[in-house]
């Protein structure tokens, strides 16, 4: 159970004291919560790929720069917040990327057709992420996909809760939009 | 009395019970959202457009990509273990580490001595022949004995302060020192901005942007290549916080390049030398952060 793992911050200050195992803990901890956010906000999964290594690398060489006092999950997610801002100003606009649309496989195989739709409004849906300015679309991330708390969010993009839950609430309304205006109601 | 709730204050409710952190079925905001047909339906897109996420697929790193990204870090972990324990041998050994305490203001302040020394030496050749003043080259001597002893003082000390690395910063301004004193006293003539303004270089850009517009190019060329040099040879420490870091650093170097510009000041304008460390200024912020982007790239590709 997650309340009897040791949290997120003691293992932190454990790997800023060199503790390799701290850091493999933390790493099983966040690897896919970082990966997947790296896709979905990119929507390019060979520059998610690349971008993912360097979270990590970025997050070792500024491991001394945590303040305990600060939640982890804001730490971390600020680091490749920054990192993907980073990219777009050396890169300019992320370019249009085949959409990430995988389907999950679940117990029972879907019908092709439930399948064809899945995709299209997973593919939609990345457009519309993509649509998002970079701080709308790290909030609506976090907030639905991450769990974060808005102020943890705020934490990440160095606004107020309230700003971080704006953000949210504005990229929601833009997602929902964009989604009706390509007829897909719902990803079902 | 009974409370209501205003639309923003429903509009606040509603992004929390969207992500579980109120209560759903609140009294307040129900009956508010019954008598406000703006807020239900506001309240109903935004639920379908947070329920657009629900099947979204979950995304796993590719096992292969993982697994190199945490050797990644293991190495980097390991590689600095042993530079710590070369490190505490070191320290270790007898007498050493009480040795590198005892000595440690009495070192910098003697290698400041010798580095002002040495750079005023390098330099005599243009304060004797010249105009400039003897009091000039006390001012320019106590300057650099006292910015030299500080920079001497944080890397003996190994200096770090929250991330930013005082020492290499401190090591990257004196490199730069050398390579600018060096390139001054290869200068053929005795004052370096008349040798600029002479050479076709100089001719080009006065003619196209004025004495002062020419003072600047030269000063970002004079702050930039020894930013760009010693950074890239000697800043390692510094992309862990590359913007503190790096400011730090630029700091440094302009602060250790000013005596320099000072000391061959005397022939020009107080303009002119106001806008040579501007462009200088500029020029070494150029430098610094190109080196460290240059860096970066390199580590990112040996990574």
């Amino acid at each position: 159970m997650r309340g009897e793992e040791t949290s997120d911050e003691i293992l932190m200050a454990a790997y800023q004291a060199g503790n390799e195992a701290a850091f493999s803990e933390l790493f099983g901890r966040y690897s896919g919560s970082i990966y997947g956010f790296l896709v979905r906000r990119l929507g390019d999964r060979a520059l998610a790929d690349d971008l993912y290594q360097e979270a990590f690398l970025r997050l070792h060489r500024a491991r001394a720069t945590y303040d305990a006092r600060r939640p982890f999950r804001a730490w971390i997610f600020g680091i490749v917040h920054n990192l993907v801002a980073d990219v777009r100003r050396g890169r300019g606009r992320i370019p249009e990327a085949v959409a990430v649309a995988t389907v999950e496989r679940g117990a029972e195989a879907p019908s092709p057709e439930r399948l064809t739709a899945a995709r299209e409004a997973t593919a939609t849906l990345q457009a519309a992420i993509r649509g998002l300015s970079p701080d709308e679309a790290t909030a609506l991330l976090l907030a639905r996909v991450e769990g974060l708390g808005y102020a943890e969010i705020g934490g990440v993009l160095g606004r107020s809760a309230a700003a971080a839950k704006q953000l949210a609430y504005r990229a929601l309304k833009r997602v929902r939009a964009a989604m009706a205006a390509r007829g897909h109601e719902e990803l079902s | 009395m009974k409370r209501t709730m205003p639309c923003a204050e429903y509009g606040d409710w509603m992004m929390d019970a969207l992500a579980g952190a109120a209560d759903p079925h609140d009294a307040v905001a129900r009956a508010h959202a019954a008598g406000c047909e703006a807020c239900r339906r506001s309240t109903e897109s935004a639920r379908r457009g947070w329920d657009v996420f629900t099947n979204m697929p979950p995304v796993a790193p590719p096992p292969a990509l993982a697994a190199r990204t945490r050797d990644a870090v293991l190495r980097e972990m390991a590689a600095e273990r042993g530079r710590m324990a070369v490190w505490r041998r070191r320290a270790a050994a007898p007498g050493v580490a009480d040795w590198r305490v005892t000595l440690q203001v009495p070192l910098a302040v003697t290698s400041a001595v010798l580095v002002t020394t040495a750079t005023l030496l390098l330099l005599g050749g243009l304060v004797f022949a010249s105009t400039l003043p003897r009091g000039h080259l006390f001012f320019c001597a106590a300057m650099y004995t006292g910015l030299l002893v500080g920079a001497f003082s944080w890397i003996y000390s190994a200096t770090t302060v929250r991330g930013v690395h005082l020492d290499a910063a401190a090591r990257v301004g004196i490199l730069a020192l050398a390579i600018t004193v060096a390139a001054t006293t290869a200068c053929p003539e005795l004052h370096v901005l008349a040798w600029w303004d002479r050479s076709a270089f100089g001719v080009f850009f006065t003619e196209r942007l004025g004495r002062g517009g020419s003072s600047l190019v030269f000063g970002f060329g004079y702050g930039l290549f020894p930013g760009f040099l010693a950074a890239l040879f000697g800043g390692r420490l510094l992309a862990e916080r590359p913007l503190a870091n790096g400011l730090v650093a630029v700091a440094v170097v302009f602060l250790l390049a000013t005596p320099v510009i000072y000391l061959q000041s005397a022939p020009f304008t107080a303009g002119v030398i106001a806008i040579w460390l501007v462009g200088t200024a500029v020029g070494t912020m150029c430098g610094v952060f190109g080196a460290l982007r240059v860096r970066r790239r390199v580590d990112f590709a040996a990574a």
